[in-house]
């Protein structure tokens, strides 16, 4: 009697399961319990870039859905998580309604601002669309800067209090850390259950030929407005969460440059891949905090003093810019790709890849 | 017998001198600065640098020693992006258990401002303040008032030289960002209610361009047709840049009002010539680097011979820094003489800040004596200007003294 090699599906719920063997339940639940005792053992600057990774990683997810997975170009997505953090505020400090509401009708906010951007994606493409999406962040600016005071505080924009969710206060670093990865989790959960749905194959027709797509009977319309609501209301959480933990809410602070970096972020976690988001947010940011932390230790140190600190610090700049740049080169389809490698070696293995 | 009992009590002397420290040690505090290394700002933060170091180590020098307290550095780069900062900010809390910040600008200001109460640490700004940054109980403390008093004073000035003006003209040239409409509302609100209804000056246009644009021909054009006798807006270098251009094309000069560091001095640097700016005027609550007889500069000169800093720091950026490291200092020395040297902590130092004023020798006369309280992040008693201009195509003082600022400016 021979045994079946590898791992196969017996039923379609098998198939279909997201997490498939039990060593990969092992390591999911690991992996949990890690993200939940961490802030434990880690100290303040552990728990803040986590803080500041997670409310990120969910707003690269909701890009991945629009632009990954729908194939449509966003230079929006800060200008959407805005959207989301302003009204999450105003909700609070004007209906005083609990996070449990604002969150989400944060996101359906975004979500609805997202989907005007949508539409015009019907039209145009590529380029086109990118300037589009670029429009929606000097509408956004505009807007909050002139909307009447006692709605989004103009220049002065939102000052907020610590949140709380049935007498628990997020007033602490620990404490938002804990709220922001619950949702991230949920949010990713819910991103790759997503695209796995006839939605998402919908979305992967539309992106990879929409016309072919729309041949087969598929809704065009709806899956690119669809793709710009469900990134947009990715982002419009993100926006909350960002919102209620520095609790401060100013236009500024939701820049075109944002919206570029969480596309860099794709790019070098790989287009069109839950994962690759989230290996391309981690990614980016640790190195962003090793510039920070590396920038004033090597303009400090003896041995770079006569290169002078302005060359440091141009170079440290660089740096960031020069990693995009070189995954798009060498790895277009980003690290995701390469753990893709690695993983299926070391199925096969003795046998070579 | 005698000498070598002489000879071996001084070398015992000596080496009891030697083996205990002459002085208590010193308790050494770390104070983190929210710096710009390699983000929009870091150009600014080479100047800054040097001048937060060579200012500490002067006062731990000076000051310190005495006290019984040694103030340590640690600059962290910000990148002046408010979710570097708001990642970093736990972090700098746990590594420096901080009783004093310097912070950069904006981006700080948006990712601490709320909850520095909480985390009980008073930060400190070289740089002027904002309209809507005028809130009571803040943690955050500025060494100048807004940017709009310190405009408005310049341009009240302006007034009274030109008394034949009267009503003066005013053009506005902003940008679409917060700041910028900051300074656009505020000149509205002092106008109406204060200016025009004294028949001093006017409003005569309001024109928009980019924060960094390459021309404003178009807008200018509009400001030259409402007959404006001065400008006030450009923020910017590329601003004040494309303004003088038009002002060139259309071969008019109407002088502007800004900060020292948006046109006169960040235009010659780069041009070699201050001639375009004949007239116009730069205004700052702090001493003007043109004046080298200010006990400021005889106190930067002390920095240079004996803390390493170089002469070329003199300039108009790192006066903001001067300003901030000397306010910063300050503050740690009166809660120092308040509560002892040992177990100061941020809220010692917050209410050491708001105890006493800071005297303008104690801030080696760089700026005027500040006064303190919850209603504002910055002093509100005592506040003056310096006004510098182009003349001759020389930057000098516009007048030699201190030029105070109306009282009849209210919050906008």
């Amino acid at each position: 009697m021979t045994l079946p090699a590898g791992v196969y599906a017996q039923t379609y719920d098998e198939d279909q399961a997201l997490v498939r063997t039990g060593p990969q339940w092992l390591w999911l639940i690991g992996f949990l319990i890690f993200i939940f005792v961490l802030p434990l053992f880690g100290g303040g600057r552990i728990v803040g870039i986590m803080n500041v990774i997670g409310i990120t990683l969910i707003a690269v997810v909701g890009l991945q859905i629009n632009a990954g997975y729908g194939g449509q170009i966003n230079l929006g997505q800060s200008a959407f998580m805005g959207v989301g953090a302003y009204a999450s505020g105003a909700m609070t400090l004007h209906l005083n309604l609990p996070i449990w509401i604002t969150i989400p009708v944060a996101g359906v906010a975004a979500a609805l601002f997202g989907s005007v951007f949508g539409v015009a994606a019907v039209r145009i493409k590529g380029f086109y669309l990118a300037l589009t999406t670029i429009a929606a962040q000097f509408v956004f600016s505009f807007a909050m800067i002139k909307l009447p005071k006692s709605w989004f505080g103009q220049a002065e924009g939102l000052r907020l209090d610590p949140v709380s969710i049935f007498g628990f206060e997020f007033d602490t670093d620990r404490r938002m850390y804990y709220l922001i990865m619950v949702i991230a989790v949920i949010m990713i959960y819910g991103a790759w259950g997503l695209i796995r749905s006839r939605t998402g194959r919908a979305l992967v027709s539309v992106r990879d030929n929409d016309n072919a797509a729309e041949i087969i009977g598929i809704d065009v319309f709806f899956y690119k407005s669809l793709s710009f609501f469900i990134g947009a209301f990715y982002a419009g959480v993100a926006g909350a969460l960002w919102g209620y933990y520095v609790r401060y809410i100013q236009a500024d602070q939701f820049t075109l440059w944002l919206s570029v970096w969480y596309l860099g972020m794709l790019i070098v976690g790989g287009m069109g891949s839950i994962l690759g988001a989230i290996i391309g947010t981690v990614v980016i940011r640790v190195l962003q905090e090793m510039i920070t932390f590396l920038g004033p230790q090597l303009a400090g140190i003896e041995l770079f003093a006569g290169v002078g600190g302005e060359i440091i610090f141009a170079s440290m700049n660089m740096l960031l810019g020069g990693i995009i740049i070189l995954f798009v080169i060498f790895e277009p389809r980003g690290l995701v790709h390469r753990w893709n490698i690695i993983k299926e070696s070391y199925r096969i293995w003795p046998f070579p890849h | 017998m005698k000498k070598t009992l002489l000879l071996v009590m001084f070398l015992l002397i000596g080496l009891s001198l030697t083996a205990g420290p002459a002085f208590a040690e010193a308790t050494k505090y770390k104070v983190p600065v929210i710096s710009d290394f390699s983000g929009a700002y870091a150009e600014l933060f080479k100047t800054w640098v040097p001048v937060h170091k060579a200012i500490f180590a002067w006062w731990n020098d000076k000051v310190g020693k005495e006290l019984g307290v040694e103030l340590d550095l640690k600059h962290y780069d910000g990148r002046y992006d408010s979710t570097v900062i708001a990642s970093m900010w736990p972090g700098i809390l746990a590594d420096c258990q901080p009783i004093i910040a310097l912070g950069g600008g904006g981006a700080d200001v948006a990712a601490l401002q709320q909850r520095l109460p909480q985390d009980k640490v008073p930060v400190i700004y070289g740089t002027a303040s904002y309209g809507y940054g005028w809130l009571p109980n803040q943690w955050l403390f500025q060494v100048r008032p807004t940017y709009l008093q310190e405009f408005m004073t310049a341009f009240v000035w302006y007034t009274q030289q030109h008394p034949e003006k009267k009503p003066v003209k005013l053009g506005i040239m902003s940008a679409q960002i917060t700041a910028a409409l900051d300074i656009v509302k505020g000149i509205e609100k002092y106008f109406k209610d204060s200016l025009e209804p004294k028949g001093i000056a006017k409003i005569v246009a309001t024109e928009y361009v980019d924060i960094n644009p390459v021309d404003v021909s178009s807008q200018m054009k509009k400001i030259i047709d409402a007959k404006a006798d001065v400008v006030i807006g450009p923020v910017t270098t590329a601003m004040s840049t494309a303004y003088i251009r038009a002002c060139q094309m259309y071969g008019v000069n109407i002088p502007t009002i800004a900060s020292p560091h948006h046109t006169i001095f960040p235009y010659a640097r780069a041009m070699k010539t201050y001639e375009p700016f004949e007239g116009h005027m730069v205004v700052a609550a702090h001493v003007s680097i043109t004046d080298k007889t200010s006990k400021t500069y005889e106190f930067f000169q002390d920095l240079v011979k004996n803390y390493g800093l170089d002469e070329k720091f003199w300039n108009v950026y790192s006066m903001m820094a001067v300003n901030q490291s000397i306010l910063a200092v300050r503050a740690v020395e009166h809660a120092a003489k308040k509560f002892g040297p040992t177990g100061l902590t941020g809220e010692k130092v917050y209410e050491a800040i708001l105890a006493e004023p800071f005297t303008t020798e104690e801030l080696m006369g760089s700026l005027p004596s500040l006064y303190f309280t919850k209603d504002a992040p910055f002093s509100t008693k005592n506040l003056k200007v310096m006004i510098e201009t182009v003349k001759d195509g020389k930057y000098v003082l516009a007048t030699p003294d201190w030029v105070p600022i109306p009282t009849d400016i209210e919050k906008w």
